[in-house]
C-alpha cells in the first residue's frame, strides 16, 4: 500500500518535473523576419506565397467571415507575439489535415473541423500547428536531405498538376508530402507546446489525448472495412497511442480536465457547414470510420435527426450483413426527430426498394416529394412510385 | 554536356519536328495571317518559377531567381513591340472571379494543345490544325482592358543535373512534365472576339536562362519566335 | 536507366499509344454497344480508359472527355487507379438505383478532391429502352477550373452500361451539348 503511493506519488512529480522542464526551456522565439530570398529558406517562403495566393482565390475556401474570425481569434489567442503573422485558411477537403507553412500561413481542412469534439481539441491542433512554425521545423526537414528529395518529388508533381491540368491524385500528394512530414521527435515537441498553449488559454488539457484517441477509434474501424484504404485519412498526421498517451501525461500534469471545452459554442459556429462536411464525409467512402464519427457525435447531441440521417447514409453505403435493416431504422430515428433532411424519406425509399418492400418504400418516396417537391431528381423518383428502371 | 544530356535534347527535338506540320502552320490558326492594324495586345499576368537542382537531383525553388527573372521578363516583353502600330499594354493580376476561371481555364487549353499539338498525342479529329477556342466568353478580358489580343506566358526554368533532363523529358512525354533540368514554357496568343488562340509556340529545350536581362530577352525572343507580325 | 528510357521513349514514338479516330457513322464501343456519330472523335489510347470502357474526346484530354462505361457487372470498379489496391474502391452492385448508380460516379469524381454537385436525375431514354440521365457540374481539385457534366445509364441483364460527358462550364459544355445527347439517343446494345 505504502510502496504503491510512494511509486505513484514519483510517478507524478516526474510528470511535473517534466512539464516544468520543457516550460523552463522553451520560450516563444522573436517574431521572425522575412528571410533573403536567395537563401532556401527564401525560396520556402517564395514558394508558400505562391500557393497562399492561390488559396485565396480558390473555389474551396471556406468564406464564412463569423467562422474566419472565430477560428482566427484562437490562433491569435495563442500565437501570442506572432499573432500578426500567422494566417489561418480554412478548405473544404474531407480528410484530417491541418498544417502550418514556414511564411505564416495555416491550413485548416474541414475533415479536421468536422472531427473536433470541441473548441479546445481545435485549440490543441492549432496549438500544435503553431507549435510547428515557432520552432521553425519545415526549414529544418527541408535542410534534412532526405526529405529534400520527397519534397522536391512533391513539388514536381504539385506544379505539373498545374501547368498539366492532370489530375495529380490527392492520395498521391499526400503520400509525398508524408514523405518529408515531421520527425517523431519534432511532432513531440509541436505537441508540448500546443498543450502548453491551448492550456494557457483557458482549455481543458486533457482535450488534446482526446483528438488522437478519436483518431484511433475511427482508424481501427476502417481496418475491418473491406476497402479500407490505409491510414490516407491521416495522412500526414497518423495518430499512435504513444503520442496519445504522452499527451494525457502532460495534460495530467497541466491539470488535466480543469478548463473550459468549448463544445456548445464550437458546434454553433459550425453548424451552418455540417451538413455540407458530412456529404463530404461520405463520398470518402469509407463507411466504417464515418460511423464512428457519427455515433461519436451522436453521443454528444442525441436528439439530432441530422446526424441520425447521415449514420443511415453510412450504412446504406457499407452495405454489409444486417445494414440496410439497421439503415432503415436510423431513418426512422431520424424522421421522428428535429433537424432530418427531406433526403431521409428518399434514402430510406431506396432501401426499402432494395429489401423489395413496395409499401413502405412507395410511402417514403411520397413523403420526400411532398417535402421537396422541386428537387433534383423528382422525376427520378416519381419514376420509381411507377415501378419504372428497375 | 554529357551524352544523357544531348539525347534528351535531340530527343526534344525531335519530338518538336515529328508531331505535325512543320514550319508556321503548326504555329498559327488556318486562316490567321497578321494583327490587325493597331491592334492592342494585353500582357496577361506572366507565370514563372525558377528553381535550381543539386546533383542529388534536389529541386529547390529560388525565389531570388524567379523574382529577378519575372522583372526582366515583364520589361522585355512590354518593350517588345510585333510591329510599329501595335501597342503592349499591362493588365492587372485581376482577384476577379471571371477572369480568375477564364485563366484556368487557358491552364487546361494550353496543356490539351502541348499534349495533343506539340507533343506525341496527336488527335485526329484536329488534322494537324492548330484548333483551339476559348469561346465568345473571353469577351470580358477585352471589355475591361480595350485589348483586341491577349498573350498568356508560362515558364519553368531550372538549373541541373544531366539525369534530371532526361527524366524530364520521360515525363514530359507522358504529360506530367517539370521534373525539371530544362527550360519548359509556351505563349499563347488568344484573339479576344472569338476567343480563338490564334496563335501558340511551346519552348522545349535544355540550355536558356532568366536570371539576367539579356538571357532573358533571349528565352523570351525563343518562346516567341515566329510571333505574328 | 539510358536503357529503360530508351525502350519507353521507342514505345511512346512506335504509336502503342495513339488516339485513333472515331467517327463519322457508326462505330462500336467495347464488344457488344454502337453508337452513330455526326462527325469525328478521337478514342484515347486505353491507359486513359476505365478498365470496362473507353474515353473519347473532341479537345483533349485536360479539356473534354467522353467516357463510356460498358457492361459493369455485380463488384466491378469504375476506374483503377494507380497504385491503389482494387479491393479498397467502391464496386458496382447489380440492385443499385439510378439514385445510387449516381453516387457510385460521384465518389469516383470526388476522389481527387474535385467538388460534385447534381443538377438533376431523370428517366430517360437510354439503348433504346429505360434509363436515366444525370447532369452536374464540379470543381476540378488540380486546377480549379469549372466542369459540367452530363451522363446517361441503363441497366441491362443486371449489368450497367453508362456514358458521361464533362468539359468546361465556359464554352465548351454548351457547345458539344448536343452532339454529346445525339451520341446518347444513337447507342445501342449488339452490333
Amino acid at each position: 500500500m505504502e510502496r504503491r503511493g510512494f511509486v505513484l506519488g514519483c510517478g507524478c512529480a516526474g510528470l511535473l518535473a517534466l512539464a516544468a522542464a520543457a516550460r523552463a526551456q522553451w520560450a516563444a522565439p522573436d517574431r521572425f523576419t522575412r528571410p533573403d530570398p536567395a537563401t532556401d529558406e527564401g525560396g520556402l517562403w517564395a514558394i508558400m506565397d505562391r500557393e497562399e495566393k492561390r488559396i485565396r482565390r480558390s473555389a474551396f475556401l471556406l468564406r464564412d467571415q463569423a467562422l474566419n474570425r472565430y477560428v482566427g481569434e484562437m490562433v491569435c489567442g495563442m500565437a501570442g507575439d506572432h499573432c500578426p503573422d500567422v494566417r489561418t485558411y480554412l478548405l473544404r477537403v474531407p480528410w484530417f489535415n491541418a498544417s502550418m507553412a514556414p511564411n505564416g500561413m495555416m491550413q485548416v481542412w474541414s475533415g479536421l473541423l468536422l472531427r473536433m469534439s470541441n473548441e479546445a481539441q481545435l485549440a490543441a491542433v492549432l496549438g500544435h500547428e503553431i507549435g510547428h512554425y515557432l520552432q521553425r521545423h519545415s526549414l529544418e526537414r527541408l535542410r534534412d536531405a532526405k526529405s529534400r528529395s520527397a519534397f522536391a518529388q512533391f513539388l514536381g508533381i504539385a506544379l505539373s498538376a498545374a501547368g498539366a491540368g492532370s489530375a495529380a491524385p490527392l492520395a498521391e500528394l499526400a503520400v509525398l508530402a508524408g514523405g518529408f512530414a515531421y520527425t517523431r521527435d519534432q511532432e513531440r515537441d509541436a505537441d508540448r507546446i500546443g498543450l502548453e498553449l491551448m492550456a494557457g488559454a483557458g482549455y481543458a488539457p486533457i482535450e488534446a489525448s482526446r483528438v488522437w484517441a478519436q483518431l484511433l477509434e475511427e482508424q481501427k474501424a476502417g481496418e475491418k472495412d473491406e476497402d479500407w484504404s490505409g491510414s490516407f485519412l491521416f495522412a500526414s498526421h497518423p495518430p499512435s497511442e504513444e503520442r496519445q498517451q504522452t499527451l494525457a501525461e502532460l495534460a495530467q500534469a497541466r491539470g488535466g480536465s480543469t478548463g473550459g471545452t468549448g463544445a456548445d459554442r464550437y458546434r454553433t459556429m459550425l453548424a451552418a457547414h455540417r451538413k455540407e462536411f458530412l456529404q463530404d464525409e461520405l463520398r470518402r467512402r469509407k463507411p466504417s470510420e464515418s460511423l464512428v464519427l457519427l455515433e461519436r457525435m451522436l453521443k454528444d447531441t442525441p436528439e439530432d435527426g441530422e446526424l441520425e440521417f447521415f449514420k443511415g447514409e453510412a450504412l446504406r453505403q457499407r452495405a454489409g450483413e444486417g445494414d440496410l435493416q439497421r439503415a432503415v431504422e436510423a431513418y426512422g430515428q431520424a424522421a421522428s426527430r428535429a433537424g432530418a433532411p427531406p433526403e431521409a424519406y428518399r434514402s430510406l425509399g431506396l432501401v426499402e426498394r432494395s429489401l423489395s418492400h413496395g409499401e413502405a418504400s412507395q410511402a417514403a418516396f411520397r413523403r420526400y416529394l411532398e417535402l421537396k417537391p422541386d428537387a433534383q431528381d423528382a422525376a427520378m423518383i416519381r419514376s420509381y412510385l411507377e415501378g419504372g428502371s428497375r | 554536356m554529357t551524352g544523357l544530356r544531348r539525347f534528351a535534347v535531340v530527343l526534344g527535338a525531335l519530338l518538336l519536328a515529328l508531331a505535325l506540320p512543320a514550319g508556321a502552320a503548326k504555329n498559327r490558326a488556318e486562316g490567321f495571317e497578321k494583327l490587325a492594324q493597331g491592334a492592342r495586345i494585353a500582357i496577361m499576368p506572366v507565370d514563372i518559377e525558377l528553381f535550381s537542382i543539386s546533383a542529388g537531383g534536389v529541386l529547390e525553388p529560388r525565389a531570388d531567381w524567379t523574382e529577378q527573372a519575372l522583372g526582366h521578363f515583364r520589361a522585355a516583353l512590354l518593350t517588345r513591340k510585333p510591329r510599329p502600330d501595335i501597342e503592349v499594354m499591362d493588365i492587372e493580376d485581376a482577384d476577379d472571379e471571371t477572369v480568375q476561371s477564364l485563366n484556368a481555364l487557358h491552364g487546361a487549353i494550353s496543356s490539351a494543345i502541348a499534349a495533343h499539338h506539340f507533343g506525341s498525342y496527336a488527335l485526329p479529329s484536329k488534322e494537324g490544325r492548330l484548333d483551339w477556342s476559348m469561346g465568345p466568353e473571353v469577351r470580358t478580358i477585352r471589355e475591361r482592358s480595350g485589348a483586341d489580343y491577349a498573350l498568356f506566358t508560362f515558364v519553368r526554368d531550372s538549373y541541373a543535373s544531366s539525369e534530371r533532363i532526361a527524366a524530364m523529358v520521360v515525363g514530359a512525354l507522358f504529360g506530367v512534365g517539370l521534373g525539371g533540368g530544362v527550360q519548359v514554357g509556351y505563349a499563347s496568343l488568344v484573339e479576344l472576339d472569338s476567343g480563338r488562340i490564334v496563335w501558340f509556340n511551346l519552348l522545349l529545350r535544355g540550355t536558356g536562362d532568366l536570371r539576367e536581362p539579356d538571357k532573358a530577352r533571349e528565352t523570351l525572343e525563343a518562346l516567341l519566335a515566329g510571333f505574328p507580325q | 536507366m539510358k536503357g529503360l528510357l530508351a525502350v519507353l521513349v521507342a514505345l511512346l514514338l512506335a504509336g502503342c499509344v495513339a488516339f485513333a479516330a472515331v467517327g463519322p457513322g457508326p462505330v462500336k464501343v467495347g464488344d457488344v454497344m454502337t453508337v452513330s456519330l455526326d462527325g469525328k472523335w478521337n478514342r484515347a489510347p486505353s491507359m486513359f480508359a476505365p478498365p470496362k470502357g473507353e474515353v473519347w474526346t473532341a479537345e483533349g484530354i485536360p479539356v473534354d472527355r467522353l467516357t463510356f462505361f460498358v457492361g459493369l457487372a455485380d463488384n466491378d470498379v469504375l476506374y483503377r487507379s494507380q497504385g491503389a489496391d482494387e479491393k479498397k474502391l467502391p464496386k458496382f452492385r447489380a440492385g443499385m438505383h439510378p439514385n445510387e448508380i449516381v453516387e457510385f460516379y460521384e465518389a469516383y469524381a470526388t476522389a481527387d478532391g474535385s467538388s460534385f454537385t447534381l443538377i438533376k436525375l431523370e428517366p430517360a431514354s437510354f439503348l433504346g429502352a429505360d434509363g436515366f440521365r444525370f447532369e452536374f457540374q464540379a470543381v476540378r481539385k488540380s486546377d480549379e477550373v469549372r466542369l459540367s457534366g452530363v451522363g446517361y445509364g441503363a441497366l441491362r441483364g443486371g449489368k450497367l452500361y453508362m456514358m458521361v460527358y464533362t468539359a468546361p462550364t465556359i464554352h465548351f459544355f454548351p457547345g458539344y451539348l448536343p452532339r454529346v445527347e445525339a451520341i446518347a439517343r444513337s447507342a445501342r446494345l449488339g452490333a
